[in-house]
């Protein structure tokens, strides 16, 4: 209770909270979940910030992961947006899994209308053209029998906007009607230097990639590692290489496998979109950029000649988000192509560690070996449906 | 419900049963309080009491069919791009929104987020080829782009579901899961009507009675300084006698137009109008789609024509994840020939029957596209076209203010 007298001072407890949370997710953006340190940077109590951690991250299901700074490791990104053949169709996740596992393919999502597959491959630079030519290679073996390959050099998860997260209900508050800010500050992904790094940071860095609330001790036992090596790692390559940009909170809802180490995602509250643009002009792409990035629904967005982007709206703010992105074409007189996903055949792998060789300290692609299995995937497919024929 | 138990007083039913019994009720004959309270077993006060409290104070609006076959009018779509300038004529609202109204024009919309705008025209169907032609002629003026023509001629809008109608909710509880779906087998369509004699007069009634048909007809006359007497002949002998208005709906939305306001309450947060469309379907393909877009409770009203189909929907937006998956379903084998698009509600227009349209002398519909497109060229080669419509357009949003 207020003590009489100083009622004009008194606010409700809850928007002091609220407020508390907002400085703390973007200090956990910032430093990632520890907790010393969030609370040094918040003033708030170590005990109060691990308990608010606890209830409104955890218990609800928002996860922190790190950001792997792909710059720095030396990778580009692929977008592929291809149909998989229909007699492949029901195939559709081991060949994914295989594609993770040989072509860097680090996440897919089908569109529920068109049942198109977006396809994320972060890939070292070095390999971009020969990945590039392998996915054509599948596309012409007919694996893919519609594709398109967009190349882009810049790409980050896009911050949490904590403002406009109500905290205590779990929801977003975001007045649509405000006018539009007259500029945005994008924070640049920078293109920083190829750092060195070795077998061990990469598994740290995917151990993170996942969680990065894990103990150490805990990450040291599931890869085997002494506790003194991987904290030499983590510390002196990982955090001291920067080969971890910031942090994110994953507040749409994606939850992780632990055992399988593959991501879901949990539907009925958001509907996940995807937007993209091709040949655009500088002044085009930045204005798109712009636009999307006032959103606080903003989740990841990549750009180079297009501009791709992926939005989780709330589902009752669905028409006004449709909206807004017609003003954000009419604007910039682009016409932005509108996917709305299906995370029910989605999935997000880790960082493609499997293809890096510890012993040479390089990436590799075996196009040879990649077709070679496609080519069998087909004779087996068209083995089975001459099968089932007869 | 069967009709037996329908007039089955003995059965006494819940308080939810009760509303949505009388709901079928009023879909079987209107407001009638005395009918569905003899039908009904329930006391006429009762359900009195119920209409106004759950159906009309939640902006459930009992509205009748019109069977525009009756009137020699069919509907004939346009998708379109305008020119950014010209925009503004597309809206409700505006003083030169009455351009539309010339044209035959029931229905515009913007579709989001691509910069389209869909009209519909229910128009004489000798009429349609000229309304192409203007549109054809507008084009060449670089006033717009008709991306897609549908024909899709008769309107009907499905039974609502009363029976699954949840009270509480208020809404369907609806299992959008692919085993749930009981697509029927076929779908009962009104039989094809034939042209009846009306007269201006009539139609003055009849466009007041698509606002709300339990409008007393003393007061349309009122409206229109017509004799109190005359206008009620006119609804018995003509309107009546003739069925042009044909079975009851209930336009479940809640956004029924507030008499006092003069406007429709726009519900756009909990529903997304989401139209399906389609072209050149073969007859197995549109029973099939029909059938399916039957099955769920939130289609609401359905234009179709020999091979074209458009469905309109509104889907509650917590259930959009479920719809798009079944809409999916739909789309992919049409492979290109069908889509569905987004419906922006805030500048969404539905239009009456345009009696001015209708010579009393001669007794005909008349065509005044040539006129509009005077209109067109004289404003474009005076340079006024665009910033005279603004104008017109912020005139237009004063007096709706005032």
């Amino acid at each position: 209770m207020p003590s009489p007298g100083k009622e004009e001072d008194y606010q409700p407890k809850f928007d002091n909270r609220n407020d508390d949370l907002v400085r703390m997710t973007k200090a956990i953006l910032e430093v990632g979940p520890r907790i010393g340190e969030v609370a040094r940077c918040v003033g708030i109590h170590k005990e109060t910030v691990r308990y608010r951690f606890r209830k409104f991250f955890v218990e609800r299901g928002l996860v922190v992961q790190a950001n792997l700074d792909y710059q720095r490791l030396g990778f580009r990104r692929l977008i592929i947006v291809a149909r998989l053949a229909d007699a492949y169709e029901r195939h559709f996740f081991p060949i994914m899994s295989a594609l993770s596992e040989m072509c860097y393919l680090t996440g897919f999502m089908q569109t529920t209308l068109e049942g198109l597959y977006i396809l994320h491959v972060v890939v070292p630079a070095g390999l971009r053209d020969e990945c590039s030519r392998l996915y054509e290679t599948l596309h012409k073996i007919g694996i893919f029998p519609e594709m398109q390959i967009l190349t882009f050099e810049e790409f980050r998860s896009v911050p949490m906007k904590p403002e406009y997260y109500d905290f205590s209900n779990g929801v977003w508050s975001f007045d649509w009607r405000a006018d539009e800010l007259s500029s945005v500050t994008l924070i640049s992904s920078g293109k920083a230097e190829v750092e060195k790094y070795d077998y061990t940071d990469l598994l740290i860095l995917k151990e993170f990639d996942r969680d990065a609330s894990q103990p150490l001790m805990e990450i040291s036992k599931r890869l085997k590692l002494t506790y003194k090596t991987l904290e030499h790692h983590y510390r002196r390559h990982v955090l001291g290489r920067g080969l971890i940009r910031r942090y994110r909170v994953v507040w749409n809802g994606s939850t992780y496998n632990q055992r399988t180490e593959k991501a879901g995602s949990m539907r009925h509250t958001y509907l996940p979109m995807a937007v993209l643009a091709t040949g655009l002009a500088d002044w085009q792409r930045a204005k798109l950029q712009a636009g999307f990035n006032q959103l606080p629904f903003l989740w990841f967005e990549a750009s180079g000649p297009s501009y791709y982007a992926e939005v989780f709206v709330p589902l009752e703010s669905y028409s006004e988000l449709l909206k807004r992105i017609r003003e954000i074409s009419a604007r910039t007189g682009v016409p932005i192509r509108l996917f709305i996903l299906d995370y029910g055949k989605g999935l997000r792998f880790s960082i493609a560690y499997g293809l890096y060789d510890p012993e040479r300290r390089v990436w590799r692609l075996s196009a040879a070996d990649t077709i070679a299995r496609f080519e069998n995937l087909i004779v087996n497919v068209n083995n089975q449906r001459g099968g089932e024929g007869t | 419900m069967s009709p037996d138990e329908l007039k089955s007083p003995a059965k006494r039913a819940g308080p939810v049963e009760r509303e949505s019994q009388i709901l079928a009720l009023i879909l079987k004959v209107g407001v009638d309080i005395p009918e569905i309270s003899r039908r009904s077993g329930v006391p006429a006060e009762t359900v009195r009491y119920i209409y106004k409290e759950h159906i009309v104070k939640r902006r459930m609006r009992v509205q009748r069919e019109l069977d525009h076959e009756k009137l020699g009018l069919s509907h004939i779509q346009f998708i379109l791009t305008a020119d950014p300038e010209l925009e503004s004529v597309f809206f409700n609202g505006t003083l030169l929104s009455g351009v539309w109204e010339q044209l035959y024009v029931n229905l515009v919309y913007r579709v989001i987020p691509d910069d389209l705008f869909f009209l519909s025209h229910l128009a004489p169907p000798a009429f349609h080829p000229k309304l192409r032609e203007l549109y054809s002629n507008l084009e060449d003026l670089g006033i717009l782009k008709v991306h897609e023509t549908y024909d899709c001629s008769r309107l009907t809008h499905p039974r609502m579901w009363v029976e699954d109608y949840n009270w509480e909710m208020p809404g369907w509880d609806f299992d959008w899961s692919p085993t749930s779906l009981k697509p029927p087998q076929n779908i009962e369509d009104p039989p094809a009507s034939e042209p009846v004699k009306f007269d201006k007069t009539d139609l003055l009634i009849i466009q007041h009675l698509q606002y709300r048909y339990d409008q007393r007809i003393s007061d349309i006359a009122a409206k229109n300084s017509i004799d109190r007497s005359l206008a009620s002949w006119h609804f018995r002998k003509h309107v009546k006698a003739r069925d042009i208005f044909g079975g009851y709906r209930i336009n479940w939305l809640g956004t029924g137009r507030e008499l006092r306001k003069g406007m429709a309450a726009q519900q756009h947060q909990s529903f997304v109008a989401i139209n399906f469309i389609a072209k050149d379907l073969s007859s197995a393909e549109m029973m099939n789609v029909r059938a399916y877009l039957h099955s769920i409770p939130y289609l609401y009203g359905e234009k179709v024509g020999a091979s074209d189909y458009d469905a309109e929907t509104f889907i509650p937006s917590s259930s959009l994840v479920e719809a798009f998956g079944f809409f999916a379903r739909i789309l992919r084998p049409l492979q290109g020939r069908a889509k569905i698009i987004t419906v922006d509600q805030s500048g969404a227009a539905n239009y009456t029957i345009n009696p001015a349209l209708f010579d009393a002398d001669s007794q005909r519909w008349i065509y005044n596209g040539d006129l509009v497109l005077e209109a067109f060229k004289k404003a474009l080669a005076a340079g006024t076209l665009g910033t005279s419509w603004k104008a017109g357009r912020e005139k237009g949003a004063e007096a709706n203010s005032g």
